[in-house]
């Protein structure tokens, strides 16, 4: 993204991987605030 | 659509309208139908080399088969997933998705060269190296898995009881198949684009396309039976009692619930997508501003607005946002296959449909409406039959 | 001539033929090298002059209909062309700078093409083909089969080259349009047309190992004259058609942006996650239904627990209230008893005293 061109299949997928884990540790930590945010006004 | 209800004693005027409408639509559908059939595609479509595939392809076909996955997705909510509160919601989701399929079919006679050859794969020489085989075999079993789905609706009409009720039995072998064979053909739409990786916009292309596609297809399933439902609720509301309006809350707020987790996983894996790319630089080009339309304004919008509307419970958002969503899966299709399509070609040689290919796309669905409206007005789809009640 | 070009390709073939026998030994992994032996054409774009007597021996030799403008008309190279279901060849003229050494008869500043079919190792169109209507055929050419096509145009789609046409004019027999390479033709040990054709020899027909190295060693005689790299060796896997440039490709609309991945490697990985889902999806719905059956089952059951303990409890109370009665009446009974023997008494006694007094 922000560094120098990549020129190796390796270079590519351990950068694209790591974007990808970060976004998936993102998505599991938004979920349950997501959640709570869906579920709050039901009724028990 | 007719504000005129149907009333079963007086006599009602067929000027509606709805059927005025359609009527004309129906006309010029069977004019241009014949114009296709002596003349060619050439003098029906705009339809070139460079873009062989057009509406009926991008709208009929991708667009159909998303919308109609209402059949799946309740059936598996329903008997699979154990939602007994929903199985109001079973009938019409499959009538719909019967219907869906068979126009589907029925616009691709108009789309291929050679209609009367489209068994040719399976009988005469299968070309199995091809996604779109995959996706034409697994169309056809699934449409014949929808039919025999319907099945009870038309023999309940007839009141043929002995084979209704085989046909009853046969519910949760034929809901499982259909799960199979939807995710099957659902992700294999998207497969089909695996193959021009040098046509299509690297934004849009992914080799996760498959999934992307099946994902979306749930929520387009789940979308439609709300948006459906709404639309029967308003006008076939004679047919239905107060518990019938409870229920049809109930299903708008579950699936609403449904949707805007599956939404929200989209989302998600749709930034995967993105990263697994790695070109977050075409996000500043204008077919990267119309890539964040389409991932804020149609997926993380819809999510967002699904959920505080089943916080709330509110309900006109939720149908809002359910037509909302579908726009949104249809704009995402038409990106695919003809928006980010040959996105390198200049404007001068993109493709624009003609209005015949407009017509036979409304024609089709035209025809879908007319055929919904005879059914639900006739058989047990929204109200269960009196001699044959619920039949779960 | 001495020696006709066809007979010093044919030595060629036979030394090449020698080698390719130890190269397939080698082909042991999941690596595909191809037909060995099958043809192939070299287009030398440094000596193309953009006379279009291909594409007329082309159009004469397939029966194609005649074009509105003739082939003599040169006019036509002011615009860039594709082919179409008339045209399975044609020639476009590109205007470049910096033209290095061009060919000796070549006009300055401008470069000629040859498009066409280019008959990739592994078609992107045989691979999208649902009726298997494309064939690579051992000897080279893409071939195209008519009789079983559909009309569903996913080749027109997949080809990466936008080589095909359809014709979209036809109501009824509507066929895909390309190059055969003249199949017919060198079946028969011809040339092709456009090959037989060509006034400037930049048109090479051999085997394709042959040509490879025909086109290398012009590239290591003129260094300044052609680019470094024959455009179709590893593109989208290898095609059997070949161009060398003295400008860079891409100005000659060959994009350098094509992978070595050759066509079908896009699809096969969705497609072998079919048979993946067949298997595992009927387990773990079959397991999610059963999952539920037993949930339903043990909800029924907690249901009529409730209801036979509420049952229970009722019955209970109402024997309870039953013997309570039941006691409540037999000391009303007793009490009345106790109470008439008790008047009887009485009156007995009464009498008695009566009597008495």
């Amino acid at each position: 993204m922000l560094f120098q061109a990549i020129h190796t299949l390796q270079e590519f997928v351990t950068t694209t991987k790591a974007v990808s884990y970060l976004i998936a540790v993102a998505y599991l930590i938004a979920f349950p605030f997501f959640w709570r945010f869906l579920t709050a006004r039901e009724k028990k | 659509m007719s504000q005129a209800v149907v009333q079963t004693e007086s006599k009602p005027s067929l000027l509606t309208p709805f059927n005025v409408i359609a009527g004309i639509i129906v006309l010029a559908g069977l004019f241009v139908t014949v114009l296709r059939f002596t003349k060619g595609l050439g003098a029906v479509t705009n339809l070139n080399n460079n873009y062989p595939w057009g509406l009926w392809i991008g709208f009929d076909l991708l667009c159909g088969v998303a919308l109609a996955a209402g059949g799946y997705v309740t059936g598996a909510g329903v008997y699979l997933f154990g939602n007994r509160k929903y199985h109001a919601a079973v009938r019409p989701a499959i009538l719909t998705a019967f219907l869906g399929y068979s126009l589907v079919v029925l616009a691709l006679c108009y789309d291929v060269g050679r209609p009367w050859r489209l068994p040719y794969p399976f009988v005469v020489q299968p070309g199995t190296s091809s996604v779109l085989f995959e996706v034409g075999l697994c169309v056809m079993l699934y449409l014949i898995v929808l039919f025999l789905e319907f099945t009870p609706i038309p023999l309940e009409w007839l009141k043929l009881r002995r084979l209704r009720d085989f046909m009853v039995k046969l519910t949760i072998p034929l809901t499982i198949l259909g799960v199979i064979l939807s995710t099957m053909h659902q992700s294999s739409l998207g497969a089909l684009y695996l193959l021009v990786p040098y046509k299509l916009h690297p934004l849009w292309y992914s080799s996760y396309l498959p999934v992307f596609f099946f994902v979306s297809s749930i929520v387009a399933g789940l979308s439609m039976v709300i948006f459906e439902s709404s639309l029967s609720h308003k006008h076939f509301a004679y047919q239905l009692d107060e518990r019938a309006h409870q229920e049809h809350e109930d299903l708008i707020l579950g699936f609403s619930k449904a949707a805007a987790v599956a939404l929200f996983g989209y989302f998600g894996i749709k930034l995967v997508g993105l990263a697994a790319g790695n070109n977050w630089s075409l996000l500043l080009t204008p077919y990267g501003l119309w890539f964040l339309v389409e991932m804020l304004g149609f997926i993380l919008l819809p999510c967002f607005l699904y959920a505080l509307g089943y916080r709330d419970r509110n309900i006109p958002l939720l149908k809002f946002t359910a037509g909302l969503t579908v726009f949104g899966i249809v704009l995402n299709r038409f990106n695919i296959s003809l928006i980010a399509f040959n996105w390198q070609l200049p404007l001068s040689q993109r493709y624009f449909p003609s209005w015949m290919e407009i017509t036979i796309s409304a024609f089709v669905v035209t025809i879908g409406l007319i055929a919904f409206r005879f059914i639900v007005t006739r058989m047990p789809v929204l109200r269960p039959h009196p001699e044959f009640g619920d039949s779960h | 001539m001495g020696i006709s070009r066809r007979r010093f390709l044919h030595w060629m073939g036979a030394t090449g033929a020698g080698l390719a026998a130890v190269k397939k030994a080698q082909a042991a992994e999941k690596e595909f090298h191809g037909y060995p032996g099958s043809f192939a054409v070299l287009h030398d774009t440094t000596l193309c002059v953009g006379c279009r007597s291909c594409e007329a021996a082309c159009n004469s030799v397939n029966g194609l209909p005649p074009p509105e403008k003739p082939f003599s008309d040169l006019s036509v190279l002011e615009q860039k062309r594709r082919t179409d279901e008339k045209s399975f060849t044609v020639v476009n003229r590109y205007q470049v700078s910096n033209v290095p050494a061009a060919g000796p008869r070549a006009e300055p500043r401008a470069i000629f093409r040859k498009h066409q079919c280019n008959h990739c190792l592994e078609p992107a169109c045989a691979s999208a083909c649902f009726v298997r209507a494309f064939t690579k055929t051992p000897e080279g050419p893409v071939i195209y089969d008519p009789s079983v096509c559909v009309g569903c145009r996913y080749c027109l789609l997949a080809c990466p080259f936008n080589v095909p046409a359809y014709e979209y004019n036809k109501a009824l027999e509507p066929r895909v349009m390309k190059c055969t390479m003249c199949y017919p033709r060198i079946t028969k040990g011809l040339l092709p047309a456009c090959v037989e054709a060509c006034p400037m020899e930049a048109l090479t027909f051999g085997k394709r190992e042959d040509v490879l190295r025909i086109a290398r060693e012009r590239i290591r005689k003129h260094p300044d004259r052609y680019v470094d790299h024959i455009y179709g060796e590893t593109e989208v896997g290898g095609t059997s058609w070949l161009y060398l440039a003295g400008v860079p490709f891409q100005q000659l609309d060959l994009r350098e942006d094509y992978q070595i991945r050759p066509a079908p490697e896009f699809t096969s990985g969705a497609l072998g996650a079919v048979p993946m889902v067949i298997g595992l999806w009927p387990v773990l719905l079959i397991g999610l239904y059963a999952i539920n059956q037993r949930k339903e089952k043990i909800a029924q059951q907690e249901r009529e627990q409730a209801i036979q303990a509420v049952l229970a409890q009722a019955r209970a109370e109402a024997e309870r209230k039953a013997q309570e009665a039941a006691q409540k009446a037999a000391q009303e009974k007793q009490k009345a008893i106790d109470m008439a023997v008790k008047k009887a008494l009485e009156e007995a006694a009464k009498a008695k005293g009566k009597e008495g007094a």
